[in-house]
């Protein structure tokens, strides 16, 4: 090992290039299956990454938000005296706050909505319409009418429209109670409904005036939620400092992790399936290309043993099978990644419709997923698997090359070609 | 002539079979990736189709059954006024393989303690035919219903916490009548439910079917839910019944549970791509074994030519060969992913993913199910891609020339 001047380097490089097209279809079936694994683990990841930026995007779009700023005692039990004061000025408070890009107040109570002698019940929310429209999707669900128009108007789910038996224009009565124990009353005009496609949400949400729902509820300037969206809903457990110090003594910050936890577990679960999977691929691969160097070695066990008769060391040998196992990796990868890349670029652009798939369509509103679906690409992934696929080449290499260190000279070279 | 044509089937195995222990090491490493393909193939399977089958059961025992009977225009605008009369003697449209059946009252109602106030789901049962629901396995602090008659409340657990209150206390409950009025009316709570899906003991309250019929001043009902045997037996019955009870909608599970029907569907595909994606992944070591292991025996297969035997026998002899080492793999795999199995069949503790599971639909512990159709899938995909990878190889093994192999 004492002559490795950058020369020597090169023609080990070389020597092990051409004594890979020594067996052209075994090289070239190496590395097809490297590159299969890894386009498959690269692409099935940025689809995983897409899907879940589309989850958490839909999810904490609708009404969450991926912030909120509560009454301590609020979100294990939700009861309208769990308030917090001046909720107005709380919200402007965190307007100013970098990353921050939309805040809105919410009180909310739930009542009973009757028109006539019809009645349900239903979560009242009183929004301040302009900056909840910033916020949250749900005015965009819009089935007729319009989005709150004026400080006396409801904004109602189709399904809880259509049990109540009403139409835009009517007017209805929602029943509570205040935050001080009283009866609390509140008489709205109908001007517009949405239909998000989530059952659950059309059928039990009713959204009025901000002011409108303090007055009637007893709560003066009180609101249960200052929901706030930031730039980027996966960057905002760093954020929480900054949040924190903007928040007054006495609330409670919960990001959209808490607030849905069925969301992270969901993509816990998915993720966790899918790695098993990407697993299993890896080293099914890897196997294939111990085989591969198994023959190798055997097949060329003569010419080792005249390289080793010759004074090469055992070492240099098995440095040299390591080059070829890195180069048919290289061929891998790039093969693996080039077809990603054909796949995830497009595709990242246009997106995949997926209301066109059939039976996704009712999916898509149920599962909190959007029309279509972006797969992203990040660093991540076009490191990571192409990364532990290095690993597992040369450790399929090394595997039969260590028997270099135990060949007999005489023996290896009276081996038959 | 019939006797040269026919495959000499014997001595092709003997020479496979043989072919593959003189190279016992890297067979070995072949069979082994193939077996561990397999395992793991089976494995995630079969977790996966416990998933599945977790979802379906919750589907359905979530008071929907296999198929339920609704009055059409009920699913839009759920309410006592689109109840039905049931026909006298409507089960004989009933095919066999029926597990139990349940006649239900469900509206939507306003509940309220002295404190709190919540929307849910009103149900008049009879408590009896309710063991084809989650309700049947529930366990109860207090007493059950004790019958159709009986006007207390059967409340869940959540919800019970929610409002601040406890069995023998009374509840406020407001909901439609009949007639279209507000009917408002005291409960006394008989006792509290636990479910094993906890959102269900938000939406649910209970009372007695004959109890609820007379505080909404009727004597209809609004479904009639039915568990089969079997899920196969779906289709046969919504066929029967969809004749005999007129003016009525006969709905199956998955129309009314659209979210987990597509769930169930969407795990079927995932299954498949994982089948494909897996046990493609072997053809790349397989097809390089076959080639280097014709390649070696370039003048042994040229000697067998020049001595007379047909192309086709050379082609046999690979795709043997390549079938023989598959078969041993998968037999491997499939034997540990047995033994594995054995170990997981009572079942997995999943509460650390219990929210996010019950969202799906699915239980804190879930089972995996062993699917006899998935193995044979398994099987004959790891044939056909044996032929497959063996199909290059076998061409090599044609073309050589008897007269040039001999000669090397």
């Amino acid at each position: 090992m004492a002559d490795r001047s950058p020369r020597t380097r090169t023609l080990f490089v070389r020597v092990a290039w051409r004594n890979l097209w020594r067996r052209r279809l075994r090289t070239w079936m190496s590395a097809s299956g490297i590159g299969f694994a890894i386009f498959l683990v690269t692409v099935g990841m940025s689809f995983q990454a897409g899907t879940y930026d589309a989850w958490i995007e839909t999810a904490t779009g609708l009404m969450s938000g991926h912030a909120q700023v509560q009454h301590p005692a609020y979100f294990d039990n939700p009861e309208v005296r769990h308030s917090l004061a001046e909720g107005t000025d709380l919200a402007s408070q965190f307007e100013g706050v970098p990353g921050v890009v939309a805040v809105a107040p919410r009180a909310e109570a739930f009542a009973l909505v009757s028109v006539g002698e019809r009645s349900f019940g239903a979560m009242v929310i009183g929004v301040d319409p302009v900056r909840d429209a910033a916020l949250s999707d749900l005015s965009t669900h819009l089935a007729a009418g319009e989005y709150l128009p004026s400080p006396d108007s409801a904004f109602v789910g189709t399904a809880l429209a259509t049990n109540l038996g009403i139409e835009v224009g009517d007017e209805i009565v929602v029943l509570g109670s205040g935050a001080e124990g009283g009866v609390a009353a509140l008489v709205s005009r109908v001007d517009g409904m949405f239909e998000t496609g989530r059952v659950e949400v059309d059928r039990s949400v009713l959204q009025v005036g901000l002011a409108a729902m303090q007055a009637g509820f007893e709560l003066g300037d009180a609101v249960h939620r200052v929901v706030i969206k930031t730039r980027d809903a996966r960057g905002v457990t760093g954020m929480r400092p900054i949040l924190e110090a903007a928040m007054p003594a006495g609330g409670r910050l919960l990001d959209w992790n808490e607030l849905l936890p069925e969301l992270e577990q969901a993509i816990q679960i998915d993720r966790t399936t899918a790695a098993m999977t990407y697993w299993l691929l890896l080293v099914v691969v890897a196997m294939s290309v111990v085989n591969a160097f198994i023959m190798t070695v055997f097949e060329r066990t003569r010419e080792f043993g005249m390289l080793l008769a010759i004074g090469m060391r055992p070492g240099s040998i098995i440095g040299m099978l390591s080059i070829e196992a890195v180069c048919v990796w290289a061929m891998g990868t790039v093969i693996g990644i080039l077809l990603c890349l054909l796949v995830v670029v497009p595709l990242g652009m246009v997106g995949i419709d997926l209301a066109g798939i059939e039976g996704m369509d009712a999916m898509a509103g149920q599962l909190m997923m959007p029309d279509r679906l972006y797969p992203a690409l990040n660093v991540e992934v076009l490191v990571e698997s192409p990364g532990w696929m290095l690993l597992g080449t040369l450790i399929a290499a090394l595997i039969p090359a260590l028997r270099v260190r135990r060949m007999q000279v005489v023996e290896a070279l009276r081996e038959e070609e | 002539m019939n006797r040269a044509r026919r495959m000499p089937v014997k001595l092709l195995m003997q020479l496979s079979w043989r072919n593959i222990w003189r190279h016992r090491r890297r067979n070995a490493i072949l069979l082994s990736a193939i077996a561990i393909a397999v395992t793991g193939v089976t494995l995630l399977n079969m977790m996966m189709r416990g998933m599945q089958q977790d979802m379906m059961n919750t589907a359905i025992e979530n008071l929907t059954g296999h198929v339920k009977i609704l009055a059409p225009g009920y699913r839009d605008d759920p309410g006592i006024e689109r109840g039905f009369e049931v026909v006298e003697g409507w089960q004989t449209a009933l095919p066999g393989g029926v597990q139990g059946w349940a006649k239900r009252i469900r509206v939507p109602a306003v509940v309220m303690s002295e404190r709190e106030t919540r929307g849910i789901q009103l149900l008049g049962v009879d408590p009896v035919r309710e063991s084809i629901s989650f309700l049947g396995d529930a366990t109860v602090d207090g007493e059950r219903l004790a019958g159709p008659g009986d006007s207390r409340l059967l409340v869940g657990g959540l919800l019970t916490e929610a409002l601040d209150t406890a069995p023998g206390r009374r509840l406020v409950l407001v909901t439609q009548g009949a007639d279209g009025r507000t009917r408002e009316a005291g409960f006394r709570i008989a006792g509290v439910y636990r479910a094993e899906i906890a959102g269900l003991e938000k939406a649910f309250v209970f009372t007695g079917l004959e109890a609820l019929q007379q505080l909404l001043g009727t004597d209809k009902i609004t479904e009639i839910s039915i568990r089969l045997d079997h899920e196969d037996l779906e289709a046969p019955t919504i066929a029967g019944l969809t004749g005999s009870v007129e003016n009525l909608d006969v709905l199956s599970w998955r129309e009314l549970e659209p979210q987990a029907a597509s769930m169930v569907e969407i795990s079927d595909m995932a299954i498949y791509i994982l089948f494909v994606i897996v046990m493609g992944a072997l053809v790349f070591g397989l097809v390089n074994t076959l080639v280097t292991a014709v390649m070696e025996r370039l003048r042994e297969l040229g000697m067998l030519r020049a001595i007379g035997m047909r192309p086709r026998v050379v082609v046999a002899q690979v795709v043997v060969e390549s079938s023989i080492i598959m078969a041993i793999g998968v037999a491997t795999g499939l034997m540990l992913a047995a033994a594995m199995f054995a170990f997981v069949a009572d079942g997995i503790d999943l509460t650390a993913f219990d929210d996010s599971l019950a969202s799906f639909g699915m239980r804190p512990t879930f089972v995996p199910v062993f699917d006899i159709r998935d193995v044979v899938l398994v099987v004959v995909l790891s044939l056909a891609l044996s032929v497959l990878a063996s199909f290059y190889p076998a061409r090599r093994a044609v073309k050589i020339k008897p007269l040039d192999a001999l000669r090397r």
